[in-house]
């Protein structure tokens, strides 16, 4: 009996020992400090640092160490958490392409089930944004902000040029061909640049995809993988910008400097620009409310634009992963937060609750459209398909250095050789 | 006798031990140093080049000379050597002479030369990141100053699209390099000018040598260090050509300005293929090696020609 009762006893301690470390170790993980690696644009543009202080007050004991950083530094995270280490819990810029080396790697968490709960059920979540960063079936990135490609347009200049409509906008298109005569009774009208494309290394392979979404419906080809270079949709794009260009309506400054278009929308040159929808927004901070509309790409209306987010991850050897999870939720994802950053940057929030009452009409359309759009494709060689094939070549067919077939048959030959699987297998 | 002689000689020999003991710790410092952060880089970047490896793999494979032999079959990579090659032969002549010109007009005690020296040099100060992107401005079709003022002196015609087009992109990265790298040169340019002594020169203008005489007669022998300096310089930051291309073109338009550096740091940090990033920058670095002996082969010292020449009893 005596032995059955110490035996007890010393069961019981082992037990309240082992709950207790347990008891420990959650609380160890939830206090101390969070190393959140943010790239410098954000917080310029979020106000994530004044959400942080309140963080820290609702959690005694936790305080926000944030690194800066230029770009999501993709050599150097591999390289660290290569070796087991980590020097942040969270960081917040990836994109999906980015975050597809980590998760293929092992580095990065699965957010799984659990984050997906109340206010952040998935189904509050703006769909195509986050459906973006699914790799075989789970979710590895968080969205924090995100964007589809549209064309802006100068209100005063457009109304100068009569395009605009008795509503004050300019009619919907639905080819290229009437784009183009949009953009040529601009430039003749007003003498100013009809139509600007971003065609810098940071929107080009966006552009492509989104005007190709819009004329077919799907910017792949047969096989439902690869990027379609081939098909009469492929070639009527690559048609009209070379045209567009070679008729002096577009300039290639955005080439050689990605913000060459914006700088010149904003000084009042350009009267339609094609980009980012968050561009539209952060004109009218310069031009004026409502001086800025926004022109769907042709076919877009009906078939959707490509939409992208960037967003935030976890790494695997993080030991404040729960703690990095919460500050997601209370600082990046937070109402305020966000609602700042699209009010005043355009950038588009991943949370549906912060699409009312906006002021700008701008985001008339980007509500009508929020879940219409296709999303870039998930390739292993994402970058090289972006960076190295298509940027190059799509200037080269542009400028008219390689004919238009050459060029969809240097597109569709590179394409051929690159890595287009994205499991993690 | 001889054991004060054996005696003698073990002190000796310990002192010859302690004193080459004293000097190996002094240069051990540098030696780890040099071992550490170039030797082993050097090898291990020789390794990856043997291998297939893309920092998302779990470990490099090895492929013998493949990435080598690939690389005569990559458009990009023929065709960055060819652009390295145009903007470093250009790039050679060009801020070799220029330089050479400007320092001889400074060291000829122009007025506001201590101006003129400052203003040469003030670019070499100025990260490139910072040039760069004003550069960018200045050269852009639409708004930049170098279009804005050809039309306003009626030379409309020849405003152009200067770095987006790829017959001027080259160009405009070339004469932003000039500008850019110059001042260096020129201060080489007069250290070397200012060692020729003075009485020669006096001693030429009495025997009634004319400027130009002098130049060539004397002034140019006497730079041969210099040229010697200067062109290993300039043959490295011409065929190590990255920042103009990185932060002005990126490589663009249609990879007119893509470069062997920037492919090197494109294929390494953007596509994460370190393996193959490594054979690109070998073949870069055989390219300095090869170009700067050449360099110093045709400015050796008269000494050296000496050496170098057969014996013909």
């Amino acid at each position: 009996m005596k032995k059955t009762f110490a035996v007890m006893i010393v069961l019981g301690l082992m037990l309240a020992m082992f709950s207790s470390s347990f008891a420990l170790a959650e609380s160890n993980e939830m206090t101390g400090e969070l190393r959140v690696s943010i790239e410098a644009w954000i917080l310029g543009k979020f106000p994530i640092e004044e959400k942080t202080k309140e963080f820290e007050a609702n959690h005694p004991g936790v305080s926000v160490a944030f690194s800066m950083v230029e770009g999501e530094d993709v050599t150097t995270n591999l390289l660290q958490w290569s070796q087991g280490q980590t020097n942040c819990d969270l960081s917040v810029g990836p994109a999906i392409d980015d975050a597809l080396k980590y998760a293929q790697a092992g580095y990065i968490i699965d957010y799984g089930e659990d984050f997906f709960t109340g206010d952040y059920a998935e189904e509050n979540f703006v769909q195509s944004l986050l459906n973006v960063n699914y790799i075989d079936g789970k979710c590895y990135v968080i969205p924090y902000t995100g964007e589809f490609q549209v064309v802006s347009y100068n209100k005063t200049l457009a109304k100068e040029a009569g395009l605009l409509d008795e509503n004050g906008n300019i009619p919907a298109v639905d080819n290229w061909d009437e784009l183009y005569e949009y953009a040529k009774i601009a430039n003749e009208k007003t003498g100013k640049i009809g139509l600007s494309i971003a065609w810098g290394s940071n929107h080009m392979t966006y552009n492509y995809l989104a005007s190709l979404q819009g004329l077919k419906g799907t910017i792949y080809g047969d096989d439902g993988k690869t990027v379609d270079f081939t098909s009469d949709y492929a070639k009527e794009v690559l048609t009209q910008w070379h045209r567009l260009v070679a008729d002096g309506l577009t300039p290639t400054e955005t080439f050689a400097d990605n913000d060459a278009g914006r700088t010149n929308f904003k000084s009042g040159n350009i009267v339609l620009h094609m980009s980012g929808v968050s561009r539209a927004i952060e004109f009218e901070q310069t031009l004026g409310m409502g001086n800025v509309g926004v022109l769907m790409i042709p076919g877009t209306q009906k078939n959707g634009s490509i939409a992208y987010a960037s967003g935030c991850v976890i790494p695997v050897f993080s030991e404040k992963q729960e703690l990095a999870k919460a500050f997601i939720k209370e600082v990046i994802l937070a109402s305020e937060v966000q609602s700042s950053a699209m009010t005043k940057y355009g950038k588009m929030s991943p949370m549906l609750r912060d699409y009312s009452d906006l002021e700008s009409k701008v985001w008339e359309v980007v509500v009508t459209t929020l879940d219409m759009h296709a999303t870039p494709p998930l390739y292993s060689d994402y970058v090289e398909l972006d960076e190295g094939l298509m940027n190059p070549e799509l200037q080269k067919i542009i400028l008219g250095v390689d004919s238009i077939e050459d060029g969809m048959k240097t597109l569709s030959d590179g394409i051929a050789e690159l890595d287009l699987s994205s499991s993690l297998e | 006798m001889s054991v004060q002689f054996n005696q003698i000689s073990k002190a000796a020999r310990k002192r010859r031990i302690q004193s080459e003991l004293t000097s190996c710790s002094f240069v051990l410092p540098g030696f780890l140093f040099l071992a550490v952060y170039m030797a082993y880089p050097l090898v291990y970047t020789f390794y990856l080049s043997l291998t297939k490896y893309k920092l998302t793999d779990r470990a490099p494979k090895y492929i013998g000379f493949k990435n080598y032999i690939h690389l005569f079959a990559d458009d990009t990579f023929l065709l960055s050597l060819k652009n390295t090659a145009v903007f470093a032969v250009l790039f050679f002549v060009l801020v070799m002479v220029v330089s050479l010109l400007i320092a001889l007009l400074l060291d000829r005690g122009v007025r506001g030369s201590g101006f003129f020296r400052t203003s040469i040099f003030l670019p070499v100060v100025v990260p490139m990141s910072l040039s760069g992107v004003v550069f960018t401005w200045i050269l852009n079709e639409n708004y930049g100053l170098i279009n804005y003022i050809l039309k306003e002196i009626g030379l409309g015609i020849l405003a152009r699209n200067w770095l987006s087009e790829p017959s001027t992109a080259m160009f405009s990265i070339l004469l932003v390099s000039i500008w850019k790298n110059m001042g260096i040169l020129v201060i080489l340019y007069m250290a070397g000018l200012q060692a020729i002594s003075n009485d020669i020169m006096e001693a030429s203008k009495v025997d009634g040598a004319s400027a130009l005489r002098r130049t060539f007669s004397i002034v140019l022998p006497n730079l041969k260090e210099s040229f010697v300096v200067c062109g290993i310089w300039a043959i490295m930051n011409a065929i190590k050509v990255f920042e103009q291309p990185f932060v002005m073109t990126k490589g663009g338009p249609a990879n007119s300005t893509m470069v062997l550096y920037l492919y090197t740091w494109q294929t390494a940090f953007k596509y994460l293929n370190v393996g193959y990033a490594g054979a690109i920058a070998y073949v870069m670095g055989i390219c300095i090696m090869v170009f700067s002996l050449l360099n110093m082969y045709l400015n050796r010292s008269d000494a050296a020609k000496e050496k170098l020449r057969p014996y013909n009893g």
